[in-house]
């Protein structure tokens, strides 16, 4: 029996026989590569897309959410690490073949499904085989992902992808090393591939409290989204509550937050968000020309939508993102 | 040329009776070592000045170059790389049934 070298994320795993790689989910058996999780999500949900977090995408409406266990990073403030860091034989799961998924989000009137929870790289034929048929359906699919995934294998998914919620942890290759066991140059150039390929991009950034919230940590990330994704590319600053193994560092505040988004905006963004905690103003759309209010929310529910036909009522100005 | 730099000098052929007498036949690794370590007191003996630190060297360079061509062989005979994963032949944990489908998630994401 021969070794195996998984080579769809940068760790690039070398399996031995009956070996499982970083991830935990996939496994070299009798020689050959096998995602064990295929077809056996650990949670099947409806949440409203805002929970993603996704702001331009189809705002209002549901999408059905699903997670198998295992991923291929090792956060130390993992929000999900019951079962981002579990092990397939010690959970359960439930028989959800693609066919079923997207049956699921006909049924519950979802126009979009989503990869979430744990991360859609890990379990990489299952996402690509339900979007294939899910595009086939007319069902849209969005991967909400680290982005730490090698270029050949993402470009395959990307076409079949119609938007991502990438986590830009940090911009430091250190900090991913340590706190994510990871590196900073692949999720890059994720992101990269992911704009050229036409998908709808929006950037999420923890921000933790000694870790990444200082103003010239908020400023680099905010610079590296404007320079190379444009603008108008939604960036939302996620408050960071402690978890995992990071329970020693206090919750993010809302004026840590409100701070983040104020240098993100003079750093020229049009589109920044506060999420998890408080902060009507944070979680509001405004005009990117004439920054008049155009959809106002309360955590993931929509209050108010004066976009008409993805344009600003007032002055006219189409506003980036897919609405409908 | 001096001694210490005569190659002749410093391959030598083993005495006989290293792997008979003492029982290292069938264990090629022990063999191994008692004959570096026989080699190493023959030109020691005849060589009492750098030689054998001459020797020593040559071995371990040796055994450093066979080290890691036997390491590149076996990588090479037995990796395979894959992008793409079979699936599986059944889930190794508990399978349930489909629940809490309609309900918001706890997950974060």
């Amino acid at each position: 029996m021969s070794d195996v070298q998984c080579q769809l994320c940068p760790k690039e795993c070398l399996i031995g026989p009956g070996q499982a790689g970083d991830c935990r989910v996939r496994i070299n058996l009798d020689g050959r590569l096998r995602s064990v999780v295929y077809g056996f999500p650990c949670a099947v949900h409806i949440d409203p897309v805002e929970k993603k977090p996704l702001f331009h995408f189809l705002p209002g409406t549901t999408i059905l959410s699903l997670a198998t266990v295992g991923c291929n990073l090792h956060c130390l403030n993992c929000q999900n690490w019951e079962i981002s860091q579990a092990d397939p034989q010690d959970s359960t799961a439930m028989a959800c073949p693609p066919e079923k998924v997207v049956a699921l989000a006909g049924q519950y009137n979802c126009p979009s499904i989503a990869y979430t929870y744990t991360d859609p790289v890990v379990y990489y034929e299952y996402t690509l085989d339900t979007a294939r048929l899910a595009r086939r359906a007319g069902i849209r699919s969005v991967l909400v992902t680290a982005g730490y995934v090698n270029p050949e294998p993402w470009q395959r998914l990307l076409e079949v992808i119609d938007a991502v919620t990438i986590d830009l942890k940090f911009m430091s290759d250190e900090l991913y090393q340590t706190i994510c066991s990871a590196t900073l140059g692949p999720v890059l150039a994720a992101i990269e591939a992911a704009k050229a390929a036409g998908v709808w991009v929006e950037i999420s950034n923890l921000v933790i409290p000694t870790l990444n919230d200082r103003p010239e940590d908020v400023r680099q990330v905010a610079r590296w989204v404007g320079d190379n994704l444009g603008a108008e590319t939604p960036l939302h600053f996620l408050g960071f509550y402690p978890r995992y193994k990071m329970q020693h560092l206090p919750p993010a505040s809302a004026d840590t937050l409100q701070t983040a988004r104020d240098i993100a905006r003079e750093q020229g963004l049009k589109s920044v968000y506060i999420g998890n905690v408080t902060s009507p103003e944070g979680q509001n759309t405004y005009c990117p020309s004439c920054a008049r209010l155009l959809m106002e929310r309360s955590g993931f529910v929509i209050l108010r939508n004066r976009l008409k036909d993805g344009c600003c009522p007032d002055c006219g100005k189409a506003v980036a993102g897919v609405w409908k | 040329m001096n001694r210490t730099q005569n190659p002749e000098l410093i391959i030598q052929k083993p005495e006989a009776g290293i792997e008979g007498e003492d029982g290292f036949r069938n264990y090629p690794y022990s063999a191994f070592c008692a004959l570096c370590f026989k080699l190493s007191s023959i030109l020691h003996r005849q060589t009492p000045w750098a030689s054998r630190r001459q020797f020593l060297g040559r071995l371990t360079r040796v055994a450093a170059v066979a080290c890691v061509g036997g390491i590149a062989m076996a990588g090479r005979r037995v990796l395979r790389g894959a992008v793409m994963a079979d699936r599986p032949d059944r889930y190794p944990g508990k399978v349930i049934p489909l629940e809490n489908v309609g309900t918001q998630a706890k997950w974060s994401g």
